[in-house]
């Protein structure tokens, strides 16, 4: 049974088009048959991210409008065969996203695909809404600050009210926590929300953090998803965060500080 | 903070654009019930008087209903007598249910209301049980309680529920950005991050429990507290807020 997965946060700039990439490519690695989608329409980064974005034709509207067939807007992930990436349309807006058809997209992907993962765009309107409807779990990207654990109580609020799930009276969504852009260091100086604190107010069960990294930014410059960036600290986090998602249970890393060595700290190496 | 937080729970009547609110507002009692049957036997008053005694203090004052149903008859003069014989035992009788229109007539002659009936094989009517000294069989309410709104999920930022007519009891945490209203009162056994408006209807009775108080704003019938003006020794406590006077009282529960 496929299952749909989105990546929703509220805010924006929190890390779910890296979390989404990331996470696309953990469950391929695994040898799961994984599609990722972007629902930011208009400000599509994922093909970015996944380093496809010369390679797009047609688009998630496209498909939306019969203007292009599933199977031609797919884009076959260059790196690994069994992944393939949906885009967003630069051009249209997020009102393009009708329920309805989009349910006939996601009847046709769960055929093909073990695993969906859709980017949600940032906000609680219709893309963000559109992007969570059919979702069969959720995870829900945080940055350890006050408005991001705000933003993601309310995309909570709309999982449990907005959700097909929660319209059908079915199981509710499960939902997920994934810290990201998390610096030990600035929590224990009180600059930021330590894990514990974003998990005591948003009280749902932890997934996983992931350290603020350069590693992030010079990953996205080569649309290389981080995960691919096997020594590096979040690479390290991410493939422990889609272990646990699969129900492998991990020990949880990088929540302290690293004791960073002589060498690292005269390179000015952060992770 | 000028807005006053009571008009959220008045918002059905936001069609009425110019009318003023309705000075009226709704309430609902337990209330005893005699029915006119028992009361036709020779020995109902002074039945009526051994029980009493049992327990003065619970029947002082108490609003009767008198239950027409399976009678007939009965004029204005004689339900003056009644309401004066139930007075001279300190209770007071505020109305009928049940019986024909004649019997109505002659109720609302001498000032008692008519009250809805029973619908048929409803739980209507059970025996009194009343506190006794000396025993221990807790009171059982006549009528019905309303039970309170029963929340057991988080309550998300941007959610907003409202109790009408009862309590409202969360078991989970209450998200800052979120809104509590009830008109009666509101418990939170989980922190309260959110707004919680207790008593909107008007009830000064109505009060607010948590477990970690860090409320943005309390409200009891329309007094409030925004978070600023809470006190920093009870943030991040148990407590208990209540109306006291015109002033919200918060105190530390253990
Ligand atoms: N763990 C991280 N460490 C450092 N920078 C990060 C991390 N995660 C995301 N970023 C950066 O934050 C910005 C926003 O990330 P993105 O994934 O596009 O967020 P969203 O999709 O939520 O808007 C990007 O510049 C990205 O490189
Ligand atoms: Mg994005």
């Amino acid at each position: 049974m496929a299952k749909i997965i989105v990546m929703t946060s509220g805010k924006g700039g929190v890390g779910k088009t890296t979390s989404s990439a990331a996470f696309a490519v953990g469950l391929a690695k695994r040898g799961h048959r994984t599609a990722v989608i972007d629902f930011d329409v208009g400000l599509r980064n994922l093909d970015i991210a996944m380093g496809c974005e010369r390679r797009v034709v047609y688009d998630l509207v496209n498909v939306l409008n019969g203007e292009a067939t599933l199977r031609q807007a797919l884009i076959r992930d260059k790196r690994l065969e069994n992944l393939s990436i949906l885009a967003a349309s630069q051009t249209r807006d997020k009102d393009a996203l009708e329920i309805e058809p989009l349910g006939k997209i996601f009847d046709e992907l769960r055929k093909d695909f073990d695993y969906i993962v859709c980017d949600s765009p940032a906000g609680i309107e219709k893309g963000a809404v559109a992007a969570l409807y059919f979702a069969d779990e959720a995870i829900i990207v945080t940055n350890p600050e006050i408005s991001s654990v705000r933003d993601s109580d309310r995309i909570l609020g709309i999982l449990a009210s907005k959700s097909k799930r929660a319209e059908k009276g079915e199981e509710p969504v499960k939902e997920n926590l994934l810290v990201t852009r998390y610096d030990p260091l600035r929590v224990e100086k009180g600059e930021m929300l330590s894990v514990e604190d974003v998990q005591e107010i948003l009280s749902i069960p932890l997934l996983g953090v992931i350290p603020e990294s350069e590693a992030v930014l010079r990953a996205s410059n080569i649309g290389q998803p981080v995960i691919l960036d096997g020594d590096s600290a979040p690479a390290q986090a991410y493939e422990d965060a889609v272990g646990r998602f699969l129900g492998e249970t991990i020990e949880h890393r990088f929540m302290r500080p690293a004791r960073r060595g002589f060498f690292a700290r005269l390179m000015g190496r952060t992770a | 903070m000028s807005s006053n937080p009571q008009s959220h729970a008045e918002g059905r009547n936001n069609n009425q654009r110019s009318a003023s609110p309705m000075p009226l507002r709704g309430a609902s009692y337990t209330m005893m019930v005699l029915s006119l049957t028992e009361l036709a036997q020779p020995d109902f008053f002074p039945r009526l008087q051994a029980k009493i005694s049992q327990a003065p203090s619970f029947f002082d004052g108490a609003p009767i209903l008198l239950n027409l149903e399976g009678t007939s008859g009965g004029s204005a003069s004689d339900f003056k007598e009644l309401v004066a014989r139930l007075r001279e035992l300190r209770l007071a009788l505020v109305g009928v249910q049940g019986g024909d229109d004649a019997q109505h007539e002659a109720a609302m002659d001498v000032g008692l209301a008519i009250f809805p009936s029973w619908r048929a094989g409803s739980r209507g009517l059970r025996d009194l049980a009343m506190p006794v000294s000396g025993s221990s069989s807790a009171p059982e309410p006549v009528v019905e309680v309303k039970r309170p709104l029963l929340i057991e999920r988080p309550v998300r930022s941007g959610t907003r529920i409202y109790a009408e007519g009862t309590d409202l009891v969360v078991t989970a945490p209450v998200g800052a950005g979120s809104e509590l209203l009830a008109d009666g009162s509101i418990h939170v056994y989980a922190p309260l991050r959110g707004r919680a408006l207790a008593g909107v209807s008007g009830d000064t009775d109505a009060r607010i429990f948590c477990r970690h108080l860090a409320a943005e704003l309390l409200s009891i019938a329309g007094r409030h507290l925004v978070n600023e003006e809470i006190a920093d020794a009870v943030l991040g406590q148990p407590v208990h807020v209540r109306l006291e006077g015109d002033q919200l009282l918060i105190e530390t529960v253990d």
